[in-house]
């Protein structure tokens, strides 16, 4: 279960969300991969600066934002790093020598720089790396950032729900899925990646701009014919007011539910794969090396750390013997850098 | 019984002098707590409500949610039957359309908002919202915080109205007032229990001291209050006792002055029977005297057949005595021969003067013969004597007629009036001599 610690992290290439890029884009990772493999650019040796944004102060996103600082100071040539935390409107140019780069840690953070970059040209120029939030949040932000900014998103590539359904749960074939605006450019790759593991996929769409009384008959269409239910990141489908009637129709049914957040085993789910704060500062670290050894801005990064977790008592009461977690980790990370 | 009846007046008006504070407080305590516990049972049933409102829509929160319409009736049944005060039990949606009812609801339902509503009319009605409830989720996937009231409770998908009848809540407060005034009462008749002994420790001592003043009153003067047992009261039947025994000091010392009167007035009255058996002249029993004692010595010698002889005397003359010397000498005259007389004869006979110059002389156990004897030395004697009277001796003489009693006479009067005809001759035969008589 403990996230391994930053050092031991065995790089695993950036997930890509490949079935979202444009061919621009497609070309741009290119020349960005090439950028990596050529060595340092002048880019982004000006300054020792960075700024870590925050919305507030105190709470995960502060505590992440200390994690990062004091791991990249821990680096080689990190000592001369000046890492300044503080609120994304406190962070002034013209008070002391202009940032590298700025990271945000957060939806809020990225919103308020977001809105601070349309206001300050300045500010346009420097790269901003958008951290601890999920795709939905991040194109909901900014449909189209400009081209110095990149992400280390939350969302867990599709393939690996697909993978961990075939290891936690082989004897469930129908994989139900509620689909909303922001999930559903990843209907096909799921249903892709389900079907190769001889999974099929049940689901269902609830519509851009459909209200929350649309959820329920949607969800029951989806209960009906599964055997396990996968929810997936959409402020649409899944947040505070229906989790829980969520858990409860599939627990009615006796059906398992895989959802992306830990939180929400805490709630009932079964099973979760998800990204700490911890994991995501530390693949955080790792582009801010990278871009402060002069390489190339990197393309938006999905998760490339994660962690397994399981409510016992709610396997147990639907019948369902899990294998353990953190073998189920292992062996799924063995699995990922071998390919 | 008359000491009795202001006593149980008394005894009452302590009691009540007792009781009444208690009584006033104990009524005022009765108020405020029925006031107070009236609006407790009300605040009680209104919680039950509202928990009974709650938990209903609590549990009607997923069957709102998933449209469950059976399962939302099922619930509402439930509700109903588990408490037979609910009249009615209404499951609105969020649009506010009954989705069930169980029971009937009164007309004229509040509008439906986000607060919770609580009516208490002829019946109480309960309306609570349902939310959904907002669990934790991950809030590194929410694109905006959650504001505080979402943290708490969703949007709300219904609203749960219950309505409950008041009979079994007027019927508790109607108990709780029984129960209040019986309690009330009980303590009031122990609070009576308890002054009435409190009050005996003054009302008995009093009635002690009364039974006693009333057998003073009665004359028993040797009546007394026990002052031991008085208690508070000591000092009163001390007094009452220092008062008895003035009024008894006061009747003695009377009891003895009437006695003392009493002994003057009985010795007086002796002294004038003495008076009239003595002739206060001669000192020789009077007439009166006389004639009972010759009565009485004539019962005698009948009786005991012993002789009884009678000597009357007359002094010759004596009506030139007083003419010559007056009254004076005469009276000294009669006193003298008086004494003559009475020495001449023994201490059993019995000198009388019957009146004047004529006296009479009793001689028990003697006969005639003797008697005539004992006249000549009386004759004698009276004879020898003589008296000085302004210088002059005078002397004088006197006849004797004696009678020996005969027992065929029966009577003094003729005893004596056969002495008489004796002294008759005596004096027709030349004065100075004794005659016998037949």
């Amino acid at each position: 279960m403990s996230p391994p610690a930053y050092s031991n992290v065995v790089p695993s290439p950036p997930c890509v969300w490949s079935s979202e890029l444009s061919p621009t884009r497609r070309h741009i990772l290119t020349l960005t991969w090439a950028a990596l493999l050529l060595g340092p650019m002048e880019a982004f040796g000006a300054s020792n600066v960075v700024w870590v944004a925050l919305a507030e102060r105190g709470g995960i996103h502060e505590d992440a934002a200390a994690a990062l600082r004091d791991a990249l100071r821990s680096g080689s040539g990190g000592q001369n790093l000046d890492v300044k935390i503080a609120l994304w409107r406190d962070l002034q140019l013209g008070q002391g020598p202009a940032p590298a780069m700025v990271v945000t840690m957060g939806s809020g953070a990225y919103r308020g720089m977001v809105e601070r970059v349309s206001r300050e040209p300045a500010l346009a120029s420097l790269p901003l790396v958008a951290t601890l939030l999920p795709r939905s949040s991040f194109d909901a932000i900014a449909p189209a950032p400009n081209a110095r900014t990149t992400a280390v998103l939350l969302d867990q590539p599709v393939a690996r729900y697909a993978e961990l359904l075939r290891r936690a749960m082989p004897d469930y074939r129908r994989v139900g899925v509620v689909f909303g605006p922001t999930t559903l450019p990843l209907r096909q790759p799921l249903a892709d990646a389900l079907a190769s593991r001889g999974f099929q996929l049940v689901d269902a769409i609830v519509p851009a701009g459909a209200s929350a009384d649309a959820v329920f008959p949607a969800l029951s269409s989806v209960l009906q014919s599964c055997d396990v239910l996968l929810a997936l990141p959409d402020a649409l489908v899944v947040n505070a007011a229906s989790l829980q009637n969520m858990l409860i129709a599939a627990y009615r049914q006796r059906i398992p539910m895989v959802s992306y957040s830990a939180a929400h085993v805490r709630a009932g789910a079964t099973l979760a794969l998800h990204t700490t704060p911890a994991q995501s500062a530390a693949q955080t670290v790792t582009v801010l090396r990278r871009m402060l050894a002069g390489r190339q801005l990197p393309p938006v990064q999905l998760a490339d750390t994660f962690e397994v977790v399981a409510n016992e008592q709610v396997a147990r009461s639907l019948g369902l013997a899990l294998p353990d977690t953190s073998a189920l980790e292992a062996a799924m990370r063995r699995q990922e850098v071998g390919q | 019984m008359t000491a009795f009846k202001p006593l149980f007046g008394m005894r009452a008006r302590l009691w009540v002098a007792a009781a009444l504070p208690a009584v006033l407080a104990v009524a005022m305590l009765l108020a405020g707590f029925l006031d107070r516990h009236s609006s407790e049972l009300t605040a009680a049933l209104r919680d039950r409500a509202r928990a009974a409102a709650a938990q209903l829509g609590g549990a009607a929160e997923f069957a709102l949610f998933a449209g469950n319409q059976e399962g939302l009736q099922r619930l509402a049944d439930a509700a109903l039957a588990g408490d037979e005060q609910m009249r009615g039990v209404g499951i609105f949606s969020a649009d506010g359309r009954l989705q069930v009812l169980a029971g009937s609801l009164s007309p004229g339902l509040p509008a439906f908002g986000s607060e919770e509503y609580i009516g208490l009319g002829e019946r109480l009605v309960v309306v609570v919202p349902v939310h959904l409830v907002s669990v934790p989720g991950d809030e590194l996937f929410d694109l905006e915080p959650a504001p505080r009231a979402m943290r708490q409770g969703g949007r709300i998908v219904g609203h749960v109205v219950v309505e409950l009848t008041l009979g079994v809540l007027q019927k508790q407060k109607r108990d709780l007032l029984l129960w209040a005034l019986a309690i009330t009462f009980f303590g009031l008749v122990l609070a009576g229990v308890l002054s009435t002994l409190i009050a005996s420790s003054v009302t008995r001592p009093i009635a002690n001291i009364s039974r006693v003043v009333a057998r003073i009153g009665e004359g028993e003067f040797d009546a007394r209050a026990d002052v031991g047992r008085s208690g508070a009261l000591g000092t009163l039947a001390s007094g009452i006792n220092a008062m008895a025994s003035q009024v008894a000091m006061t009747q003695e010392h009377l009891r003895q002055q009437v006695q003392l009167a009493t002994d003057e007035l009985r010795k007086q009255k002796e002294a004038a029977e003495l008076a009239a058996r003595i002739d206060p002249l001669t000192g020789v029993a009077s007439r009166r005297a006389f004639t009972e004692i010759a009565e009485t010595e004539i019962q005698r010698a009948l009786r005991y057949r012993l002789p009884l002889a009678m000597v009357m005397v007359d002094i010759d003359h004596f009506k030139n005595v007083n003419d010559t010397f007056g009254h004076m000498t005469g009276d000294a005259v009669l006193a003298s021969f008086a004494h003559i007389i009475s020495q001449e004869v023994r201490e059993v006979d019995v000198v009388g003067r019957l009146g004047g110059e004529e006296f009479v002389v009793l001689l028990p156990n003697i006969s005639g013969l003797e008697a005539v004897q004992v006249a000549e030395r009386m004759r004698l004697a009276v004879a020898a004597s003589e008296m000085l009277v302004n210088g002059q001796q005078l002397r004088y003489t006197a006849s004797f007629g004696v009678a020996e009693f005969d027992a065929k006479e029966l009577s003094l009067s003729s005893f004596l009036a056969r002495a008489d005809e004796a002294l008759y001759r005596a004096k027709r035969n030349g004065r100075n001599r004794v005659e016998l008589a037949a």
